[in-house]
């Protein structure tokens, strides 16, 4: 039996990795800060993972060989390790890796940031750290009557999973490709065409009060907006990066069929979490927002996400304090220290310019969308 | 959400966002006057961001006490309770650094009383840096949570002093410089910045790993202090005066070991 240790037992630790090994014989270990999680999962001793095959849901149980609190967690504890997964979020690698000194086994980051891997590398000091992209969506909860029977299940969309092809021993189902591939070609796509339009989705339904993504691709007015954005970004690669047409074309095209599952009951709360990560220089806005200004266009439907993120105010949000900075500073004061802008800038400018008139747009697009649905 | 004491949060964020500009606009700005000592300087620049930030801190009911408006007063103030919070404002923290083209300075208000620090904002200009609190238990640097995990022992700690500007008590003087000297042999080296309120903050950030100071007058520290404690550093603070102060921040480990190189050395 191959003993994968998973830390992070969320969206992709939980709900999706256990399909990539459906065919082998393997034994889970999770670790997780969440002690609920922890707790059910000692409790249950396996829990349920869903995946949306052909417009149902297939099932799959999950035996769980150990669950361990973060805190508790010791690598020398095991022997043997087919591989260790990291899946907590770009903000918590570090933390993660300082527990992985000494480790011996390939380290596989699916991690919306392929810095996390050098990150790793001087931490644990090993070489056999994997940067992945899962390409999929899946949701951190599925729908109540499920939940009911079971509270750890999870929905998954039926993905794939890319890893850097020296991490070929590893087996399950992953499709393995040179690193310059993954990063040029799978890591852009899914960065641009996946995660800009799907954070856009995210704060668009948030503004108009939605729970789920799907609930906000179905509002007109915002479907516009993502694939408005989803065109800037196509064309966008294209011309940067020689991107050929036809699998931009394809991967968009996939992209918005996923955002409107309606099986998949994907948070915004989830997708819109942490929206000073967001916007990071050069993450999924802001990095696209230069991409298009530095072809030679103002991309709206991307300002308008930038807007909608800026606006996102979840109380229980680790950035809950991103609306407290934009109510203390001014523009320029916020746009150059907290979005990390040059002052004169093009986007500097085209922001200082253009928010309050998309802060407006928003204002109506939500206005016109909420009387349709009353 | 409540959020406590946000509104004095928002107010020093806004104000010393804003006087950072000032400071900025008006580098090539010449020395005016010394205070204590021909070596504690004030230049009209700040002056021009004391009086800018009063005219803001008014609207708060809490008493004000800044750096420059003391010595004009002749250090008259009033505090009536322990538990009474002020705002403790200092326009340039770092003046000589300032006034000779250097980058270590920055602006500080900090809302306190002798138990408890609340409300800190600190504006690094040069740096482009805004340390700010938010709430009983966090700090940020740019929107960036600030937390100080480190566990450095004092011999591999970077270290950061502050002295005291006060000209007067040679003894105590000598003091400090002995105890400098026997901090910086222990630890991978005592540096000084000029500015306390830069000390706190790259404490708090995790650039230098302790800094300590001794006789320091409160509205060098207090809204240094704030973020620092909120950010998760350890802290040894003792009032010597209605209005200074010694401290010590740092990890757990290398104030204890400070603090007996200190005692030793009093």
């Amino acid at each position: 039996m191959k003993k994968i240790i998973i830390i992070g037992a969320g969206a992709i630790g939980r709900g999706y990795l256990p399909w990539v090994f459906k065919d082998e014989q393997v034994e889970f270990v999770f670790v997780d800060v969440n002690e609920e999680i922890i707790s059910q999962m000692n409790k249950n001793g396996k829990y349920n993972t869903y995946c949306v095959i052909n417009n149902s849901l297939e099932k799959l149980e999950v035996k769980i060989d150990q669950a361990i609190l973060f805190k508790d967690f010791e690598i020398k504890n095991f022997n043997d390790i087919h591989c260790v997964f990291i899946n907590v979020g770009p903000r918590n690698v570090q933390k993660v890796s300082a527990k992985l000194t000494g480790t011996k086994c390939p380290i596989i980051l699916c991690e919306n940031d392929p810095d996390s891997v050098n990150q790793s590398k001087n931490i644990i000091n090993s070489d056999q750290i994997y940067f992945a992209v899962p390409d999929v969506i899946t949701s951190n909860t599925a729908p109540t009557e499920i939940l009911a029977n079971d509270p750890l299940a999870i929905i998954t969309e039926n993905g794939e999973l890319f890893i850097d092809d020296r991490a070929s021993s590893i087996s399950g189902s992953i499709k393995f490709i040179p690193e310059k591939e993954l990063i040029n070609v799978q890591w852009t796509a899914k960065l641009y065409l996946h995660n800009t339009p799907h954070c856009i989705a995210a704060y668009l339904g948030a503004l108009a009060r939605m729970k789920y993504i799907h609930e906000a691709m179905a509002i007109k007015e915002i479907e516009t907006v993502v694939q408005g954005s989803m065109e800037e970004m196509l064309n966008s690669l294209k011309l940067k990066w020689d991107i050929p047409h036809s699998f931009l074309e394809w991967y968009a095209n996939k992209e918005l069929k996923r955002f409107s599952c309606t099986l998949l009951f994907d948070p915004i709360a989830r997708v819109a979490r942490e929206p000073l990560r967001k916007l990071e220089p050069d993450g999924r806005l802001m990095g696209a927002a230069q991409i298009c200004l530095s072809l030679g266009f103002i991309p709206s439907n991307i300002l308008l996400g930038i807007a909608s993120a800026l606006l996102f105010d979840d109380p229980h949000d680790n950035d809950n304090h991103l609306s407290f900075m934009r109510a203390s500073l001014s523009p320029t004061a916020f746009l150059t220290h907290v979005l990390a802008l040059r002052e004169g800038e093009a986007l500097e400018q085209v922001l200082k310019s253009q928010l309050e008139s998309s802060i407006s747009k928003l204002n109506v697009l939500v206005d016109h969308s909420q009387r349709r649905l009353l | 959400m409540r959020v406590q004491h946000e509104s004095d949060s928002k107010l020093a964020l806004s104000i010393v966002s804003e006087a950072g500009s000032i400071a900025t606009r008006n580098r090539d700005r010449n020395v005016s006057n010394t205070k204590d000592s021909y070596r504690d300087i004030v230049t009209d620049v700040d002056l021009e961001i004391e009086r800018f930030i009063f005219s803001k801190l008014e609207t708060s009911h809490y008493q004000i006490i800044g750096e420059e408006s003391f010595y004009n007063n002749n250090g008259k103030y009033a505090i009536s309770k322990p538990d009474e919070a002020v705002w403790y404002v200092d326009p340039i923290d770092g003046t000589t650094n300032f006034a000779n083209g250097l980058d270590h300075f920055a602006i500080s208000i900090g809302l306190i009383t002798q138990n408890a620090f609340l409300v800190g904002a600190i504006n690094i200009p040069m740096a482009k840096e805004l340390y700010f609190t938010y709430g009983t238990d966090r700090a940020f640097v740019n929107g960036k949570k600030l937390a100080f995990t480190k566990n450095n022992k004092l011999k591999d700690s970077l270290v950061s002093v502050n002295f005291s500007s006060k000209e007067k008590d040679s003894f105590a003087r000598e003091n400090q410089y002995k105890i400098f000297g026997k901090i910086n042999d222990s630890s991978r080296g005592c540096i000084r910045l000029g500015s306390a309120a830069v000390n706190l903050c790259y404490t708090a950030s995790g650039k230098i790993d302790a800094t300590y100071g001794l006789d320091i007058p409160l509205w060098d520290v207090a809204a240094g202090l704030t973020i620092a404690e909120k950010a998760g550093c350890k802290i040894w603070f003792e009032q010597t005066s209605n209005l200074r102060c010694n401290f010590i921040v740092g990890t757990e480990t290398n104030i204890s070991e400070l603090k007996l190189l200190i005692l030793e050395g009093k």
